[in-house]
């Protein structure tokens, strides 16, 4: 495939943006080594589509978009090989024995771990809106799902977290029945 | 009452200006509401650490080429780093000493990552402010507001616009279903006027906000 002169400029901007691609993919896979696989696709699919890319539009949310839909693809495959991947495991996540108590790490270890255990849904609104600062209709452009979804998703989300972080108790702000 | 949904959208600068308003005056009168709002606060600040660290990582030299060459490398190219192998938690650099642990050690590191709240917040909270953050790519930022008010039912417009040019207090939003109107005084100000407003006793409430939009 040849890639135009003008792609010169877009290539360098994608590898600006890898950082948080790669971000992006673990957080949709959970796995660094098929994290780093999507991105590839992603990048590759961008290329061969660089004319359906509006200049003037966001170059993150549309790289964003590829990948969720990549990732929707391939999971959808799987399923219907039958050979669905295994969840990740998270006791791979380093622990702690109280030597490294006071380790700030810890902290981010265990976060990011509560936040991997999310469903897929709720974890890929997470990112885009808690981490990239993405507003709601942003992030459900990218999701393809409406912004009342992505509020829906983003609430259970901060819920499941707050039950696991402070102990679970019931919420002390209720939705009115 | 405050739904979850609407108090996650206020956090996530998302809350339509109407119901800002009535979260900001829930907020004001609910210490409660207010300290789940700080929890909520806290859990997003430590999210964003833990995925800003990522940012951090070298990127494999395969992907940089992907997107330079726009063109797949071979598969057989696709080496995988060994460093990769320990799973996610090497993107947030895992030390030598490091204990791979099975995952029943997750329960006892949240027990003590509670403990470590308070210093962890202050050890990694990012210089970023989420709210400005948010407000740039927000529709329409809710104004900001630094006091709420409510008069008795009975006070007639007249008076309350009086009241309010007196004290130098403009109304930013209201009035609520439940007759709560929010002001901006100037902030050097805020307290002198706050008191003034609890003197009068056509006054039933006020009291301060610290809106998320002002933060």
């Amino acid at each position: 495939m040849e890639i135009g002169s003008g792609s010169h400029d877009l290539s360098d901007r994608i590898i600006a943006l890898l950082p948080r691609l790669r971000r992006f993919a673990l957080t949709l896979t959970r796995d660094p080594s098929d994290g780093d696989d999507l991105v590839q696709t992603t990048v590759e699919r961008a290329l061969s589509r660089m004319n359906s890319w509006d200049e003037g539009s966001r170059l993150d949310s549309w790289m964003f978009k590829i990948m969720q839909n990549l990732w929707i693809d391939q999971t959808r495959a799987r399923r219907t090989r039958g050979t669905q991947a295994p969840e990740a495991e998270l006791g791979d996540l380093p622990g702690t024995d109280g030597r490294t108590l006071m380790d700030h790490r810890l902290t981010l270890r265990a976060t990011l771990a509560e936040a991997l255990a999310l469903p897929e849904e709720q974890r890929a609104a997470l990112l885009l809106v808690v981490v990239e600062g993405f507003s709601y209709r942003q992030a459900a452009e990218v999701l393809g799902v409406p912004v009342g979804t992505v509020m829906s998703r983003l609430s259970r989300a901060r819920l499941a977290l707050e039950g696991r972080v402070f102990g679970e108790r019931p919420p002390l702000s209720k939705a009115t029945p | 009452m405050i739904s979850d949904e609407a108090l996650v959208a206020y956090l996530d600068g998302e809350a339509e200006s109407d119901r800002a308003l009535e979260i900001q005056t829930a907020l004001a009168l609910d210490p409660v509401l207010r300290a789940r709002l700080a929890e909520l606060e806290g859990i997003d600040r430590d999210l964003r650490a833990a995925f800003d660290a990522m940012l951090d990582h070298p990127v494999p030299e395969r992907l940089v080429q992907a997107a330079r060459a726009g063109r797949a490398p071979a598969l057989a190219a696709r080496v995988r780093a060994p460093r990769w192998a320990a799973g996610p938690a090497a993107w947030l650099g895992a030390g030598a000493g490091a204990i791979r642990a099975a995952p029943w050690w997750i329960a006892g590191a949240l027990a003590a990552q509670v403990a470590l709240l308070a210093v962890a917040a202050l050890a990694v909270r990012p210089a970023t402010d989420v709210h400005t953050y948010h407000a740039l790519s927000a529709a329409a930022p809710a104004p900001a507001g630094n006091l709420v008010v409510i008069f008795r039912p009975d006070t007639s417009a007249r008076t309350i616009s009086t009241t309010l040019r007196e004290l130098d207090a403009r109304v930013v939003d209201g009035p609520t279903a439940a007759d709560a109107w929010l002001l901006r005084a100037p902030a050097d100000r805020r307290a002198s006027v706050l008191a003034e407003l609890q003197r009068r006793s056509d006054v039933v409430m006020a009291a301060p906000v610290d809106s998320a939009g002002a933060r």
